[in-house]
């Protein structure tokens, strides 16, 4: 290995231990938040409002109407960290057991599952979420429930083709002679071979959810008044973008650093188990 | 005719096709053609050809991991089809098979121990309260230390995993084994071992054992009968004696001509054969037509029968 890929792999080294970090503060005080906060998030203070960045008692300022940033952001995580994991982990839970299905069984029902998840895919990803939260009509819940319905189909697909290609190896033939029934070489046999693909799948997409939980409150069809999460921080901070432009950075940036830190710890959890790849 | 009553299992007229896709000109390709094969009780056959000519097929079917297009396979002398669910139960827990692709056919995120335990639990071999003694007495046997129960897949040798095959396969009291290129994949010293395992585990259980294998110096040592197939007919059938010292068809012959010699003072005359294995899209001709040394106009015109040559010495060639 040259000098130059050394250097570069210290580097990954320290972004993913640098990543986790990060993620684990900010899960922390967004667990204990109560003990940590300065302020109430939702008490307002029309005497203190759009305080500048580092003002005393206000590290990072106020909003248009006095509430203070930094104990807004850090109720705002849990939220966002609840909106980004839970619905990562449901899409390939309910992906990879159709995903399983359909590959192993294959035939019509693997036909019929794969035409609708094209027919999914067909749509762009935010789209879906945007239609099902119509649909279903603008809360927390329902902007969950629907990027992980959008998720789901490219996670059946991803599983189906991890089923394919173990279906054939020689351990199902095995496992067959000796008397195992379907659904226990499905369960039992298949699905921990696809747990480490599922993992690092799960771990990749909670920046995106995070992203498009996000996007939904930021249009208004997520999270709904009087909580807010950092989606809906960054709208309310739009109006005053000339003025007080920290009010929509600060959650932008949070947005930003604890997505880029869970790619960075889903790709390296991803080269881990294709150790194939890493060496590219 | 040969009684099926005293065979323990007999393949009679086993066709296979595999269909191709579906926009190929060919529809069909004929893996296996009229085999006809019988194994007797705690016999070995072996079974060899080279690469691409369904041996493995003919396992996979004996195991009924695959169905035949064509035939029938009689197990103690009762058709297959014929069976119940049960009785298809207990037929998938006494023929078992062991792999050539050792480590594929180890599931890898199953410790030794599950992947022994869990089979025994499902045939009601052994109850859950002894399983773990009866694990421990079937890794001995196979030569292995108990420590192995704790280990991963990964973490042994091939000759090791090799061996975890085996046992999984004993510990269903198999009556048949079918073993499918089982030394392939390991190496020269560690071959010998596991052909030395088999043939004392054989005397122990006495189980059949059918022997597929494209090594003829393995196959000599170890059966009792040989079966050569060539393209997906058996070309010739005889006793391992009797095949290796009077081989009557011209690729029998090659392939006895490949064996290495130790004797380096004997120069062994080499037999060679042009071409590859080709598909043969003439059934009508011998199979062998393309590449053989001693080919008459006759055998470009009609594919050979069977004639006897000795007692029990069958041969598919018209010279």
């Amino acid at each position: 290995m040259t000098d130059k890929n050394k250097r570069r792999k210290k580097l990954k080294n320290k972004l993913f231990l640098i990543s986790v970090i990060f993620i684990a503060v900010i899960a922390l005080s967004a667990i204990f938040a109560e003990y940590i906060v300065p302020y109430d998030p939702d008490y307002v203070d029309i005497d203190s409002r759009l305080l500048p960045v580092g003002s005393p008692g206000h590290i990072l300022g106020t909003d248009n109407v006095g509430r203070d940033i930094a104990s807004r952001l850090i109720y705002g995580a849990r939220v966002s960290l609840i909106a980004g994991i839970v619905p990562s982990i449901l899409a390939m839970l309910i992906g990879a057991i159709i995903g399983l299905i359909s590959g192993y069984i294959g035939g019509v029902l693997d036909n019929i599952i794969m035409r609708i998840v094209d027919i999914m895919l067909a749509f762009p990803f935010m789209l879906l979420a945007l239609v099902f939260v119509t649909v279903l009509g603008p809360s927390l819940k329902n902007a969950v429930l629907a990027v992980m319905i959008a998720t789901v189909p490219r996670n059946i697909r991803l599983i189906r083709g991890e089923t394919l290609s173990l279906k054939e190896r020689e351990f199902v033939s095995a496992c067959k002679i000796l008397g195992y029934s379907k659904p226990r070489i499905l369960i039992g046999e298949l699905f921990p071979n696809v747990f480490a693909t599922a993992g690092t799948i799960i771990v990749s997409d909670i920046s995106l959810m995070i992203q498009a939980t996000a996007g939904l409150s930021f249009l208004g069809l997520g999270v709904q008044p009087p909580i807010s999460d950092w989606g809906s921080m960054v709208n309310e901070g739009r109006a005053y973008l000339n003025t007080a432009p920290h009010i929509l950075l600060a959650p932008c940036t949070l947005i930003a650093l604890i997505c880029f830190s869970f790619a960075i710890i889903g790709d390296e959890l991803y080269k881990k188990y294709n150790p194939q790849l890493s060496k590219i | 005719m040969v009684n099926i009553k005293d065979n323990i299992i007999c393949l009679e007229n086993i066709v296979k096709d595999f269909r191709r896709s579906n926009f190929s000109a060919s529809g069909k390709l004929r893996a296996l053609s009229n085999i006809n094969l019988n194994l007797g009780y705690g016999e070995t056959l072996g079974i060899v050809g080279e690469s691409g000519c369904g041996k493995s097929t003919l396992g996979k079917i004996i195991v009924s991991l695959e169905k035949q297009t064509e035939g029938k396979l009689y197990y103690k002398g009762i058709d297959l089809s014929s069976y119940s669910r049960n009785e298809f139960r207990i037929y998938r827990k006494e023929v078992q098979m062991i792999f050539q692709n050792i480590s594929a056919s180890l599931n890898p995120r199953k410790k030794i121990g599950s992947l022994l335990k869990t089979p025994m639990l499902i045939n009601k071999i052994e109850s859950i309260a002894n399983i773990k003694n009866k694990v421990m007495s079937l890794l001995e046997e196979v030569g292995l230390d108990e420590n192995t129960y704790y280990r991963w897949p990964s973490e042994l040798s091939g000759g090791q995993q090799q061996r975890i095959g085996i046992c999984r396969a004993l510990s269903m009291k198999p009556k048949i084994l079918v073993a499918d290129e089982p030394t392939s994949a390991l190496d020269v010293s560690v071959q010998a071992q596991i052909i030395r395992l088999l043939k004392q585990l054989k005397k122990e259980y006495g189980f059949s054992l059918i022997f597929i294998s494209h090594d003829l110096a393995v196959v000599k040592n170890i059966s009792d009968k040989v079966a050569v197939i060539y393209l997906g007919q058996i070309v010739e059938q005889a006793q391992t004696n009797e095949l290796f010292s009077n081989p009557c068809h011209p690729y029998t012959k090659v392939l006895l001509s490949s064996i290495p010699t130790t004797n380096p003072n004997k120069k062994s005359e080499r037999l060679k054969i042009d071409g590859e294995i080709k598909e043969v899209h003439d059934r009508k001709i011998c199979p062998f037509y393309d590449r053989c040394f001693l080919k008459k106009d006759i055998c470009g015109i009609k594919n050979p029968e069977f004639r006897e040559v000795n007692d029990n010495h069958m041969v598919k060639c018209h010279i």
